[in-house]
Parts: C-alpha cells; structure tokens; sequence
C-alpha cells in the first residue's frame, strides 16, 4: 500500500497544483487564452458532469446492474442534439439577461418572481447537498483504501481538509466578486485540467485492466459470459438489470440534468465564450463522454472475476491496481478521482452559494437593509454560502453512513433538478407559462419527488419503518410511496420519475392556463420565448434620474466597472440631455448590472425601490400617457378617414418606389385589392406604358432631391383600360428630415376631360348659331333690295325701260352684295393655308398706305407713315397680310372720317423678337364693350360692311402666330398694333 | 428512438459478437455515429453562424 504521507504529499501537491494552474490562468488566461483555446477549455469544463460518481459509482452500479450506467451518459449525449437550437437559445437568454443560476433563470423568466427563485434555490439546493455528500464521501473512501489499514492515519477523514481547502478554492477562483457573469478563466482552467486529468486516468486504469491483468475486451467479456450470474447484466429488461421503464426514466432525467443540474448550468451556460462554443460542445462533449466509459463495463467485470462478488463494486477500480501491486496505477486512479470529485465540489458548491446569496439571502437583505449594505451583504453571502454547502454536505456524509450505493445518492440528485426542466424549456418556447403555473408544477414536482423516491430511501436506510412502503401512510394502500395512486410494478426510480414529471407537467400547464400574467411576466416571457411584447396595460417602467442611475451603478458594482458602465450608457451625454427612452434604456442596463450580482428578483426590487416618482404621480403619468395615445389615435383616425373619403387616388411610396399603401378610392380606380400591394406593385404601375419612362426619372428625383412634381399624365388600370389624369407627387421625410418615400395624388381626369369636350361642342354650335344669325341678318338687306325691284317689275303692265332699268340694276347690286358676303364668309370659314416667305414688311406696308391715300384724300383724312424700319423681314404670306393691313387702316380712316383734323398714322419697328405694325387714329375710338367683341365675325358699328373684316384679321394673325393688341377709348381714338414674329422666329412656326 | 424501447429489443440478446457483448456493441456503435453526425452539423453551423 501506499505510504500515509506521501499520499497525503501527493493530495496536497495536487491541490497546490490547481490552485497554480487557476492563478496562472486568471493571469494570463487574456494574453494567451486564444478562441480555440477557450472553446476547448469550455467543452472540458463541461465536463464536470463527470464526477466521482463517473468514477467510482459507474463501476460499482455496471456491476450491480449491467449496463444501466449508460444511461446517465446517453441521456446527454442524445440531447446535445437539441443544443443547437435550445442551448443557444439559453445563452443567448442568459447573457441578455445576466443570469448566474438556475433559480434566477426561472425566477426571471417569470416575472423576476423573488419567492419563485427562493422556491427553486432551497429545493435545487436540498436536492444538491447529498450529491457534494457523496463527492466527498467518495475522496474520504479512495483515501483509506489508498493507506494501509494499521497505520496510525486510518482514521483520518481527509474529506474535512480537502471541504475547506475547495472552499477557499472556489472563494479565491470563483467568488472574487459578485458579478458570476465575467469569464471565471481561472476556475474554468483548473476545471478543464481537472476533466484531463480524470480522462486520462480513468482511460489509464481502463487498458492497465484489460491488457495488463486481462487479454483484452473479448477475453473480460467472454469469461464473464461463463458464469450465468453475470450474462445477465449483459443485457436489459432482465434483473437486476434495468427494465425499459426505468432505462427510458433515467435517460430522460439525464437529459435534463446535463443542462440543469447547478454545476452544468454554470459552466455550460453562464460561463459559456460565445453562444457559437454551443456547436462545438454538443460534439466534443457526447465524444468524451464515450471516451470515459470504455472501460467502466471491462472494469466492472474484472472485478467481478477478480473478486468474486460486488460488495465492494463501488471501488473496483482502485481495487484491482492494488490487488496487483500496482501502486503507480493506483495513485493516478485516486488522483483521477479526487479530480473528478474536486471539480465538482468546487463548481457546486459556488453554483449553490450564489443561488442562496441571491435567491435566498438578499430579497430579505434588501428587505430590511439599507442598501449600501447590499453588495457586500451579497458577497458575504455568496462566500459563507460555499462554506455553509461545503459543511451541510460533510454533515449529509457524516449522518447518511454508507448504505447507499454512490449510484443511488446521485440518481436522487439528477431527478430533483430535473424537476426544474418543464418551468425552464417550457418557458423558453410557450408564452402563456406563468409564475404561478411554474410554482405550481415546481411545487408538486419536488414534493412527489421527496415522497416517492426520498421517503423509500429512508425506509432502506431504517429512519421509517417498513410499513410505510408496505401499507401505506396510515394503511392507505393508494397512497404507498412506491404505488402511489395503485400505480403498481414499476421500477422505484421510474416510478417516482413518472409521478413527479407528470404532476410538475400538468400542475404548470393547468396553472398557467387558469392565471393571468401580469405586465412584468408578459414581458420576459417576450424577452424569452424571443418575441416583442406589445406594450399593454397601466404599468410604466420606472425611470431613474441620471444622479440616481450613478449612485446605485457606484453602490453595487466595483468603481472601474460602474464607470465603464455609465460611459457606455450615457454615451458622454449630461443628464440634462438624455432623453426619456435613452433613461429607460439606462435603467435597464442597470438592472441587468444589478442582476449579475445581486439576481434578477434582488436588482428588480431595488430599482422598483428608487422609483423616483409616486404611486399617484406614476397613476397621472399614465393617464397623461394614455390620454395622449387617445388623441393620437384619433388624429390618426381623422387622417385616415379624410385619405379614405377623398375621391382622388392617394397613395404613398418607399424610396424605391414600391406601393406602401393605396386608399380605397386609390384600390377603386385601379381595380387593385389592399392585399395585392406590397410588395407587387411599384407608383409607376399605375400609368400607362408610355408614360412610365417620362415619369420614372421624375420619380427618382421626387425620392432622392426631395423635390415635389405633377404632370398631365395617362393613368392603367390593371384591367389595362386608360383614363386621362393629373398626378402630383411629394417627398415624405421622417422625423430626422431623411427621406423615407413619396405620397401622390392621382386625379382621375375622365369626367373633367369629357366636361370640357362638351363645352367645346357647345361653343362651337353656340358659334355657327352666331354667324348663321349674322348671315342671315347681312343677307336679309339686298334680298329686301332685290325683293322690292322684283315686285315693281312685276307690277307694271306698261313697263318703263328707265325704271325697269333702275331696278334690274338695282337686283343685281344687291346679288353682287350677297355674294360679297357669302365671299368674305368663305373666306374666314375656309381652311387657310398660308405660303410663307421671306418679306420686307415695310414693302407691304408702303403699298397698302400708298394704295389708300386716294380714298383718304375722299375722306379728308391725313395718313402718314412714320418710323418705318425698313430692315425688318417676316415669315409671312404677303398677300394675305397685305389684306390685313389694308383692313386695320381702311377701318382707321373709316373712324376718322369727319373728325377734325382727321389723322392716321402708321409705323413699323421692332420689339423684341417681333415686328410690330402700329396703325394709330384720332377717330371716334371704341366703348370697352365693343372691343372685346371686334373679334367676332358680323359684329360691326358701321352703317356698311359684313362684319367680318378684323374676324378675318384675326385669323390670319393667329395662323402668323401673330398678336393684335388694341387700345382705344370713346372719343380718344385707336391704336391697333399687329405684332408678327420677325424672320427666325416665322420661320419655325407651323403654316396653315 | 434508436436507443428505447421497441427499437432496443433488436440488440438485447445475450450474445457476443467479436467478442463484444451485441448489447453493448449496438449502444456504443449509436453513440459513436451520434457523436460523428454532430461533428459534422456543428462545423457547419459554426461557419454559418455569424459570431
């Protein structure tokens, strides 16, 4: 045997050792801690799952009942098939929200609920305490094995020394500071070595068992399968070995546990690198898993063949290198276990502490403390909390004995914690599950779990007698703990798994069903399940003033950290101006500061607690709010129920021109339903082919100049028919003046355009009603003529040659008038087409003043042609223009006529482009009523003339795109200027 | 379903196969395919997921 001191030298060089690998590590984990590094620390650190139990107690219980160990293994190794999903899902839910254990997770996903994480702490911690009990019942067994029995150490216990020595470990480690959310890296390096370390050893033992005492898997295996005792643990559903229940029950609560159990959610959540690490683990560590039980069955077996029975299967492993002397062997197998007992103690027992510090401890402390006194009550707590778990679990050691089998101790354990399992992933993934659904199922779990499955152990360990199994609780037969409710021939374990899971199952679903949320639970079940939460309801968050946010920040969190803290928040803002969102976002981040020290429940209690405004303050506030949202909502109302009224088509854009939304009249005219619009139709679908490449640009400049734009244009309906329209359309800027779209107006111009059409008609009949009275009055005097020579002709019996002559005459005047009538008619309705070319106006003009000075001689009126530019040239068609000339000037010395010092002048001279011709008089002048019409054919103030001499001017102005401007007063003479686009200018205008 | 009830009664037969228990052959060899097939998933979704 191995000599007592250099044993207990090995013990402690190897604890030396750890605590060197921490401090090293927490050194210089930054420095030389590379992203693979970390990934494989983290899967080894998952590792911990494998305990002294792995060690010792899978040996012990495969020899007792065959291959019922590989359960615990499976179990996590099929749900790592779900960690990609699930496991993400809760790092990336335990970061957001800083959570440190598993009573937190549940306590915050249901409201930040304080007695709900109390609830979980003490039943995962009770549940937790045989599990250390057992590590370090296993490190006090190895030991006295490892030392000869005569020598004056075997009674020495080393499990109190190692109990204290863990406890420092993980104060130094892990409990430095408050905040378990920051990388542990020398924990999590000590843990990772220590998962090697129990690897190596247990592979070590494994090969030393089947090739050094052994010829190998096929010899174990084929000599055990000659004794007919032991064939039977080669196989399932056959005792002692597992039925199918209890196999499928111990698959299930492994599952469970894996991810929940204190320790596994420390490491596998709350210290997890990144949320990307879940990848790799859910390979690596199924892959370890099977590495470190190779060997357990070989092992099991070689015992049993070496020894003969499984009293004693709990120790084979170290058994067999001692029975063989081989002392070496032997020593890495007890450090491999201790490691493996080491590890979990340390990792447990902080996991356990924090959950009593946070969930237990500090909702009274902050209770009834003031809160200066909170972060280091807290840290007080978390640290006696490793030692109090650390003495609760020697005590458990102390007073259990040693009737349990190691296996049965930590069985209990995994089923306990596995009652957390429908509260935890139900939550992740179902809204509707609610506080009071999970104490409800958490409850009747964990009490289904004592009654069924501890109170039995308790009768095998004779603390209750016998009858209670037997009998029943006061000989009620239904309600014996294993045959609860006469469930009857099932396996113990499965058994219990089966009442408490199905009691905690339906408990939390029929809880939640029958409650209701309230604001704080709505909303982290949003913030788990990943949705957003519509805000409802009269509860307002409570806003911290900025003075306020730093006192707290400095009060529970260490000086750098808070600083870095409000740095980041306030992003060098002063309080005057940050805004209200921007102090929400502030109180949020400080509660989940808080939350990583003090627990979700503490941190939510003592922001509530500064709430700096009054119940009744908070009740106006509200009302305000929600007084404003009303008005909102009507204005909104208003302003839909005007966009929907309107006739017109409105619609708005985004910045690419894509249809946000259309109203009613919009959907009516183009035959579109509201739910084919987005993202189907573009603002140019609603014009014409044609129309789109004109449009399209004017569009883009619209969204990205912010300019406004309105067109005459052709609107498509999807039916494809056309309809004449005006579209308008206008930036839309958001609040920052960026512009977000564009809103048009589409106005159908059908009714207008046909409108419009009509009264052109009518004008047009309106006109030729005109013109065939003014016919008909002109032609209506040399009939009356011809009428009247007709009759005298007709009269006479005797006829005069004289006056015969006269009146024959006198009928032929008058059809020589008609039919200068119906001449000047044609003339103004036919469709004149003009041959322009190149003339000097002044030639023209000279001509037709030359031609009238005879007539004005007559008339005793004086014409006279002054400023003629003689340079100026037009695009005109001389004779037609001569003719109007001739008109406006005979019309000039017609208005004069027998006015004193009757006088007409004429000019020619440029203006601008044109060439303007000025016939000015000083004749009798026009009243304003009569200018407007002078226009109009058959208008005329003269005894003589047809009237449709200036509607004939007019014409031919017009198809000289020419222009006649007037001025005349009664009395005060004319002034008639033709104004004609000079040579360039003709040149380009249409003819005709 | 591989490794419960029905599905498991394929393999519980008290027999050796290469001098392995078939029990044990079976459940390892399970694990093992399990342990290749999350290998492979995990590396990529690893370069899939964006850190």
């Amino acid at each position: 045997m191995s000599g007592p001191a250099l044993l207990i030298g090995i013990l402690l060089g190897y604890l030396v050792f750890l605590f060197l690998v921490a401090a090293l590590a927490e050194r210089f984990g930054e420095r030389f801690m590379t992203p693979q590094l970390r990934t494989t620390t983290y899967v080894l650190a998952i590792s911990v799952y494998c305990t002294a139990w792995t060690f010792y107690g899978s040996v012990g219980l495969a020899a007792n009942r065959g291959l019922e160990f590989l359960t615990i293994y499976l179990g996590p190794a099929l749900v790592a098939l779900l960690w990609p999903t699930v496991l993400r899902k809760l790092v990336r839910v335990a970061k957001e929200q800083r959570i440190t254990t598993i009573s937190d997770l549940v306590a915050s996903r249901y409201g930040k609920s304080g007695p709900l994480g109390t609830l979980v702490a003490a039943l995962v911690v009770c549940g937790m305490i045989p599990y250390i009990a057992l590590q370090l019942k296993a490190v006090s067994a190895s030991f006295r094995m490892m030392i000869a029995s005569d020598s004056v150490l075997a009674n020495f216990d080393p499990s109190v020394i190692v109990a204290v020595t863990l406890g420092f470990f993980g104060i130094l480690f892990g409990a430095r500071n408050l905040d378990f959310t920051r990388q542990q890296t020398g924990l999590m390096t000590a843990v990772a070595v220590e998962s090697l370390v129990k690897l190596v050893a247990f592979i070590l033992v494994g090969a030393f068992v089947t090739w050094g005492l052994f010829d190998g898997f096929r010899d174990i295996f084929t000599r055990a399968s000659a004794h007919p005792e032991w064939t039977s643990l080669l196989t399932l559903d056959a005792p002692p070995t597992a039925s199918y229940g209890r196999w499928t029950a111990m698959l299930l609560v492994s599952m469970a546990a894996v991810m929940l159990l204190p320790r596994q959610f420390h490491v596998l959540v709350v210290q997890s690198p990144t949320a990307r690490d879940v990848h790799t683990a859910a390979w690596a560590f199924p892959l370890y898993l099977l590495a470190i039980n190779i060997f357990v069955l070989p092992i099991a077996f070689a015992g049993l063949l070496s020894f003969g029975d499984a009293t004693s299967a709990d120790s084979f492993i170290l058994w067999l290198p001692l029975a063989q002397g081989a002392r070496v062997v032997a020593v890495i197998v007890f450090l491999g276990g201790f490691s493996a007992a080491t590890a979990m103690i340390v990792v447990d027992s902080l996991a356990l502490s924090k959950m009593v510090a946070n969930d237990i401890v500090l909702p009274f402390v902050v209770r009834h403390r003031e809160f200066a006194e909170v972060y280091w009550a807290g840290l007080a707590a978390t640290r006696l909390g490793v030692i109090v778990v650390l003495a609760l679990g020697l005590l458990w050691a102390r007073l259990e004995g040693n009737q349990f089998l190691l296996v049965e101790m930590g069985l209990l354990s995994f089923i306990a914690v596995a009652q957390c399992a429908p509260a935890v992933f139900a939550g992740l993934y179902w809204r509707r599950g609610s506080r009071r659904g999970a104490f409800i199922g958490i409850s009747a779990g964990f009490a289904v779990w004592f009654y069924t499955l501890i109170l039995p152990a308790l009768v095998r360990d004779e603390v209750l007698p016998v009858s209670l199994l037997t009998a029943g609780p006061y000989g009620v037969g239904w309600l014996r703990p294993t045959a609860l409710f006469g469930l009857d021939g099932l396996d113990p374990l499965a058994h219990g798994v089966f009442w408490s899971l199905l009691l905690n199952v339906a408990g939390y679903l029929v809880g939640s069903v029958l409650s209701t949320q309230d604001a704080d639970e709505r909303a982290q079940a949003a913030a788990f399940v990943g949705v957003t939460e519509k805000t409802e309801g009269p509860r307002v968050p409570a806003i911290l003033s900025v003075p306020e946010i730093e006192r707290l920040m400095h009060l529970y969190v260490p000086e750098d950290e808070a600083d870095a803290v409000l740095r980041e928040t306030f992003a060098g803002k002063s309080a005057g101006e940050l805004t209200v969102p921007e102090l929400l976002e502030a109180r949020v981040r400080l509660e989940r500061v808080l939350a990583a020290s003090l627990g979700g429940a503490a941190a939510r209690y003592i922001i509530e607690d500064r709430f700096t405004i009054s119940t009744g303050e908070a009740a106006q506030l509200v009302e305000s709010f929600q007084a404003m949202q009303r008005s909102l909502r009507t204005s909104e109302h208003l302003l839909a129920s005007v966009v929907e009224s309107v006739e017109d088509c409105i619609f708005t854009t985004d910045v690419e021109g894509r249809l946000v939304s259309l109203n009613r009249a919009g959907q009516r005219l183009l035959a579109v339903r509201a739910d084919a619009l987005v993202p189907a139709l573009t603002c140019l679908d609603l014009l014409d082919d044609g129309e789109r490449k004109r449009i399209g640009p004017a569009l883009a400049r619209v969204t990205t100049e912010g300019r406004a734009w309105r067109s005459a244009v052709v609107g498509v309906t999807r039916g494809g028919q056309r309809f004449p329209a005006h579209l308008a359309l206008a930036c839309v800027f958001d609040a920052q003046r960026k512009i977000v779209g564009a809103v048009g107006v589409l106005r159908d111009l059908t009714e207008q355009v046909a409108t419009q059409q009509r009264l052109i008609q009518r004008e047009k009949l309106a006109s030729l009603g005109e013109m065939a009275a003014g016919v008909a009055h002109e032609i209506r005097n040399p009939l009356g003529g011809i009428k009247m020579a007709t009759r005298l002709l007709a009269s006479r019996e005797t006829p005069d040659d004289r006056i015969s002559q006269e009146m024959a005459q006198s009928i032929v005047s008058g059809i020589a008038e008609i039919e200068s009538i119906i001449a000047d008619l044609l003339d103004y309705a036919r469709d004149t087409r003009l041959d322009l070319q190149e003339y000097p106006l002044a030639r023209i003009l000279e001509d037709v003043v030359g031609g009238c000075r005879g007539d004005a001689g007559q008339r005793g009126v004086e014409v006279r042609a002054t400023q003629i530019d003689p340079e100026i040239v037009a695009m005109v068609d001389g004779p037609r223009l001569r003719q109007v000339f001739a008109n406006v000037v005979t019309n000039a010395l017609e208005a004069t006529e027998r006015q004193p010092r009757a006088r007409v002048e004429v000019r020619l001279f440029r203006r601008g482009t044109n060439a303007v011709v000025e016939v000015r008089d000083n004749g009798v002048g026009m009243a304003p009523e009569q200018r407007e019409k002078v226009f109009l054919p058959f208008f005329t103030t003269k005894p003589t003339g047809t009237g449709l001499g200036m509607a004939i001017v007019k014409k031919i102005m017009d198809l000289h795109n020419g222009e006649i401007e007037i001025d005349s007063l009664p009395g005060g003479g004319t002034a008639v200027r033709l104004v004609i686009p000079r040579a360039a200018q003709a040149a380009a205008a249409p003819a005709g | 379903m591989l490794l419960v009830w029905p599905l498991l009664t394929v393999a519980n037969r008290p027999v050796l196969v290469a001098g392995i228990p078939a029990l044990v052959l079976y459940l390892f060899s399970v694990w093992a395919v399990l342990v290749i097939v999350l290998a492979w998933a995990g590396r990529r979704a690893r370069r899939e997921d964006v850190p």
